[in-house]
């Protein structure tokens, strides 16, 4: 069939030239336009139901709402993992189902489990709300708004209205949450003192106030029925009456008299003004307050097209904003991006230009060089386009896979042209009587039988990564499905557009002349060495014994790590005080640490945000703070990183740690969590699992390598209680439930109406004045109204006191849980990850407790244990190929069991260099392993050739010619290989290199042994083993 | 066949020095690549931290910063005084009082203030409160009169002491 395919190249080469070059021109720029990423979509399918709760501390969430929630959501279809957490007054449930489920159906089964879930839940919990879903790398963009003319008050209703309202209509954009917001409301500041001075009730003021209004919220007062304006019916036309409400200021609302005492008017028992409401959260922006818009996008949105649309609509926006400053570079994950692809890029370009200057050293003949150079990028090409085609993303997994693939693509261009300049040079020399295509055709064939067996071997190698399960497969799968289609591309091109090309550049070139130079000098030294090498092959097997020795001992003493740390550009350190700590000393610190951080040279700019905010995914206290630092480009990565880390660590008593989005992302769809050594204890009893926790604390702490290690910052937080006296309540006429109802609304306000104005909604609120909440001591002297119309102080029929009550309530699978957390420094994952577990199983739990260790290790151990099974089934597939392809048993296992060795050099270089064996090492393996295979297969195969269809009898005499005409090729596709690397090395880890560097440091060690591998001991085998009983192929 | 007779014919000069052009070629390709990964390739840290004297050590239920430490903080500094305090029924007395915001709550309503005994060092002291004016704490048991306490940066100083950091 080959033959066919070949033949039918050669006589249409016309049209396939021109169809060649079609596909080129249209597919680059379709290429060009392809959605690009970092990651794949690496999360499983997850669904976030948030229930606001206001007045509930942390334990009665959880047990009222999330509880009865849990329990109602509990075995939705497909579910896997169900978390929680519960802090005042809020509950957040995150549903992780199983990967491969639609989320929409997933998000469909959720609705319908909530609404039957509501009627259990109390009323003053909000109806829990579904997120909307966004990916696995959520934030796309942070904005920072500031200004020093608009108050923050104005500029909040803006930004909700107008500018939130914008954003979310950008394609990809899932959700746009505003820290920082201070609405901007009328406040009537109720004065208790005031109001006992007058014989005035809270509820009076409540039903004025609310009354006063068009659109009044109180249920049972009278501005709760908007009136409709009527209409008037003429004899012709109908007239529909409309009441314009009148623009409401502090000063108007002030006069409105009191309902019971309308002599008097608000003004003499409150204060009327404009306010905001009370904060959950805060933003720092240009180290003073200001808002902080953070944009979510979907799990299908692109990177860098959501993010050039968001600027394009902030462009827009840009003019009506004078005197607001605009900060859209807090957090650009799409810098990174832009920057990854520049540098593989570049690296790539000037690869290229080795691989040329390589093909023209070897062959001296531009025409093949051309047609090796037309080669490999249409390969690429046609890969690319079909994974266009299947929709998906170019990210940093293809990527990985098409350099894998480089190797095969190299090499398919090189050997095929090789030969058939070979071929037509012997052709023309000694004057054959074959014309220019058949000895094509036949030259191509030469090769491609034996290649296919290696190409197969390739892809069964690679075989196993498609069935990987969970965040390794969904990384790895991109990876494998790029390399498979680049490779069987690349056979593709080899057998049509290749042979083409040849006869139609080469038909009238003049190949007879001089023999180049390197080749001949090449062949004359290696034929020399080789021969004495033969003659004495023991010395031969004992040194691969010596270099497979070697790599034994050098392997175990490499660190392993999965993922490779991002060069992004974009820092986040947490900024955590001590649970319990006020929004003021929060908001302090952290523009302390904002200033300290701008100072330093490099740092571009820097974004705060502090607490929760509305429809957010922070599920935390006010002293719960992030910083946002953006390095400029062009700053220098390590010496900014090692300031910003410094900088950091100057301050006592905050929890702090540096990180990088994507690194936190991943660690914390692994584990729920942002660290990558996490042990989850789960249990009942809070005090019992926090004590269980300072154990294993105190036992991971000696372990070396852990760093930053702490709880879950699941601690005892004081708390006001107030518990009313029944006797003495009953005493004054005072019923649990005014008392509640009154210190509710003078602690924390309470909307009683809306004011519709220009398109925005303001609330109108009742509080009480500042003075009245300022201090525990107010407290007990708030005053509450009495049935008979006097007051008495709250004080006097209750008792306040502070109480301790946990800050948050963590549940995994309705079970309550508190997590030791560790970061990893000086020393790799893996063997911090074992002695942690060592540690682990020495500490005793009580019954109904148990500890389970979590994080990128777990992972990697469940994923390495699956490989391997898979890893035996591929060597048994490549034992068999190998049988195939030389038609010779002893052969196939001698083959099999020396090409590990082939590995070794890789082994080493990557000791050398990081250190460590990480995802990028191990692709430089797959490539090592493929470029040896198909070389020794090459020279093999040839030998056979060789002796069938030349003649040559088997002996010394065979191998020496053969090994001979093998050694250009097999140099070629080496030093191609390795030139196109270079710059990958050289460059080092800078952004989009990360994975690519490790890699390409092992094919480069990897080329050297293998070479030799192939070079030397290959033919000393055949010499020993290759000898067939029988001839299997005819003779010439 | 013919291969043989060929290279038999061929002296043997040429192909020595080919041979050593050759291997001498292959050795400097390696080398160089060995250069290249170790030398000019950045590999990643792997020398351990040393144990690091962090910017605050407590130690004997104290707390010693650094001076950048404190300089980082912002810590600010009162006093605890007596002052002339009016009692509810109107007469007014000479009582212990202290900047509310030096004013801490433990989790069971234990009220306490960081005082400064020494420079860069600060201790918890316990506290009463009995009543509350204004911006200050009247107290009706505590550090005596004059004690310096922290004002501004006490969150921070609570943080370190119960090792919230890190």
């Amino acid at each position: 069939m080959m033959r066919a395919i070949v033949g039918w190249s050669l006589r249409f080469r016309f049209l396939l030239i021109f169809l060649a070059a079609g596909l080129m021109f249209f597919g680059y720029r379709d290429v060009r336009n392809m959605p690009v990423d970092v990651f794949p979509e690496f999360a499983p399918p997850r669904v976030e139901v948030q229930t606001l709760s206001v007045g509930l501390n942390s334990t009665e969430v959880e047990s009222q709402v999330t509880i009865p929630l849990e329990d109602a959501l509990n075995g939705v279809q497909d579910l896997d993992i169900m978390r929680s957490k519960s802090v005042s007054d809020l509950s957040s449930i995150t549903l992780y189902f199983k990967p491969g489920t639609d989320l929409m159906r997933a998000r469909q089964l959720v609705t319908e489990r909530l609404s039957v879930a509501q009627a259990t839940l109390p009323t003053w919990a909000a109806p829990p709300f579904i997120m909307p879903p966004v990916s696995a790398t959520r934030r796309v963009l942070m904005i920072g708004l500031s200004s020093e003319t608009i108050p923050l008050t104005d500029l909040s209703m803006t930004a909700y209205w107008k500018i939130r309202a914008r954003l979310l209509r950008v394609p990809g954009v899932a959700n746009v949450a505003i820290w920082g917001e201070r609405l901007k409301m009328l406040q009537v500041q109720a004065d208790p003192e005031r109001m006992r001075g007058n014989g005035v009730s809270l509820d009076e003021v409540m039903e004025t106030t609310a009354d006063a209004v068009d659109a009044g919220l109180l249920r049972y007062s009278e501005g709760a029925v908007i009136g409709t304006g009527g209409y008037l019916d003429t004899a012709n036309q109908r007239l529909v009456i409309r009441h314009v409400p009148p623009v409401l200021t502090p000063a108007a609302l002030a006069q409105v008299p009191l309902k019971e005492h309308p002599a008097l008017h608000l003004s003499d028992v409150a204060d009327v003004l404009e306010d905001h409401q009370p904060l959950v959260g805060d933003a720092v922006v240009n180290d003073q307050p200001g808002l902080l818009l953070v944009v979510d996008k979907f799990p299908w949105a692109n990177t860098l097209e959501t993010t050039h649309g968001l600027e394009r609509a902030l462009d827009e926006l840009r003019p009506a904003l004078t005197g607001v400053q605009i900060d859209a570079n807090i957090f650009r994950p799409a810098t990174f991006i832009d920057m990854s692809i520049e540098n593989l890029t570049r690296a790539l370009i000037i690869g290229s230009l080795l691989v040329v200057v390589i093909l023209i050293a070897f062959l001296f003949e531009w025409r093949t060089a051309l047609i090796s150079l037309v080669a490999m990028p249409l390969s690429l090409m046609v890969a690319l386009l079909v994974l266009h085609q299947m929709g998906a993303t170019i990210n940093v997994m293809v990527l990985a896979g098409l350099v894998i693939a480089i190797g095969v693509v190299v090499d398919d261009a090189i050997i095929d042209v090789e030969n058939i300049w070979r071929r037509l040079r012997q052709q023309r020399l000694e004057g054959q009587e074959k014309s220019t295509a058949a000895t094509i055709l036949d030259a191509s064939l030469e090769v491609r039988s034996a290649i296919v067996h290696a190409t197969l071997m390739d892809l069964v190698v690679l075989m196993p990564v498609f069935f990987l399960e969970g965040l390794t497969g969904s990384f790895f799968r991109p990876l494998a499905l790029s390399f498979v289609l680049a490779v069987l591309a690349s056979m593709l091109v080899a057998l049509t557009v290749t042979p083409a090309l040849a006869l139609m550049l080469l038909s009238k070139a003049p190949l007879h002349g001089r023999e180049p130079p390197l080749r001949r000098l090449l062949q004359a030294g290696y034929s020399s060495v080789l021969r004495r090498i033969i003659r004495r092959p023991a010395a031969a097997y004992v040194s691969v014994a010596t270099v497979v020795l070697v790599g034994l001992i050098v392997a175990p003493q490499l660190g392993e790590e999965l993922l490779p740390t991002f060069k992004e550009r974009d820092f986040l350190t947490h900024w955590i005080t001590a649970p319990g700590t006020s929004h003021p000393e929060e908001a302090r610190i952290t523009t302390e640490g904002t200033e300290a951080l701008r100072a330093i040279p490099g740092v571009q700019t820097v974004g705060a945000h502090i607490g929760q905010a509305f429809l957010a995914e922070e599920v935390v206290g006010v002293n719960f703070g992030e910083n946002w630092i953006s390095v400029d480009p062009n700053a220098d990565y390590d010496p900014t990183i090692e300031a910003i880390e410094e900088t950091v660590g100057t301050y006592p008593g905050l929890l702090h740690e540096v990180e990088t989005y994507l690194k936190e992302t991943t660690e914390e769809v692994l584990t729920g969590t942002s660290q990558p050594i996490v042990v989850r204890i789960n249990g009942p009893d809070l005090p019992v699992l926090r004590e269980k926790a300072e154990e294993v604390e105190e036992a991971l702490s000696s372990i070396e390598g852990i760093d930053e290690l702490h709880k879950d910052l699941q601690v005892d937080v004081p708390q006001v209680q107030v518990k009313v006296d029944l006797d003495k309540a009953q005493h004054y006429g005072v019923k649990p439930g005014d008392v509640r109802r009154a210190a509710g609304v003078l602690v924390s306000s309470e909307e009683v109406a809306d004011i519709y104005q220009g398109g925005k909604t303001y609330e109108v609120q009742v509080w009480s004045t500042p003075k009245t909440r300022e201090n525990l001591g107010s407290i007990e002297e708030l005053l509450i109204d009495t049935p008979t119309g006097g007051h008495v102080r709250l004080g006097d029929i209750a008792e306040i006191r502070v109480a301790p009550t946990p800050n948050v309530v963590q549940r995994e699978n309705q079970s309550r849980r508190i997590d030791v957390l560790a970061g990893v420094k000086g020393r790799d994952l893996g063997s911090v990850s074992r002695d942690v577990q060592s540690a682990l199983s020495e500490i005793e739990f009580p019954l109904g407790y148990h500890a389970e260790m979590l994080g990128e290790f777990n992972e990697r151990q469940q994923a390495q244990d699956r490989l391997v099974l898979f890893g035996i089934g591929s060597a048994i597939g490549v034992l068999l190929l190998l049988g195939a392809a030389f038609g010779n048993w002893r052969l196939a296992i001698l083959s099999f069991l020396t090409l590990p060795s082939a590995l070794v050099g890789g082994v080493l270089a990557a000791y050398a260099g990081d250190g460590v064996i990480s995802l990028g090492s191990l692709v430089g393996f797959l490539t090592v392993f493929g470029i040896a295979a198909r070389n020794g297969i090459m020279l093999i195969s040839h030998f056979q050739y060789l002796e069938d269809h030349e003649g040559e009898t088997f002996g010394v005499d065979l191998v020496l010619r053969g090994a001979r005409e093998r050694i250009a090729p097999i140099l070629m596709t080496a030093s191609a290989a390795a030139l196109a690397l270079v710059p990958l090395v050289v460059a080092g880890s800078i952004p989009g290199n990360e994975i690519e560097h490790p890699m390409a440091v092992v094919i480069l060690g990897g080329l050297v042994t293998s070479t030799i591998l192939n070079l030397f001991i290959v033919p000393s085998l055949y010499l020993q083993f290759g000898r067939r009983g029988r001839r299997l192929a005819q003779t010439a | 066949m013919t291969t043989e007779t060929i290279q038999g014919t061929r002296s043997n000069d040429p192909r020595r020095l080919a041979a050593l052009i050759l291997g001498g070629l292959l050795a400097a390709g390696a080398l160089a690549l060995l250069l290249v990964v170790v030398v000019i390739s950045p590999s990643s840290e792997t020398k351990a931290t040393d144990a690091e004297s962090g910017p605050a050590t407590v130690e004997n239920d104290r707390v010693i910063l650094t001076e950048e430490a404190s300089e980082r903080l912002g810590i600010e500094t009162g006093a605890i005084t007596d002052s002339e305090v009016q009692a509810p029924t109107g007469e007014s007395s000479l009582r212990k009082v202290v900047p509310y915001s030096a004013v801490l709550y433990g989790v069971d309503g234990g009220a306490f203030v960081y005082t400064n005994p020494e420079p860069l060092t600060f201790a918890r002291a316990p506290i009463t409160i009995e009543s509350i004016k204004g911006d200050a704490a009247v107290l009706s048991d505590g550090p005596a009169s004059g004690t310096t306490v922290v004002t501004v940066g006490s969150a921070e100083l609570f943080g370190a002491e119960f090792e919230f950091e890190e």
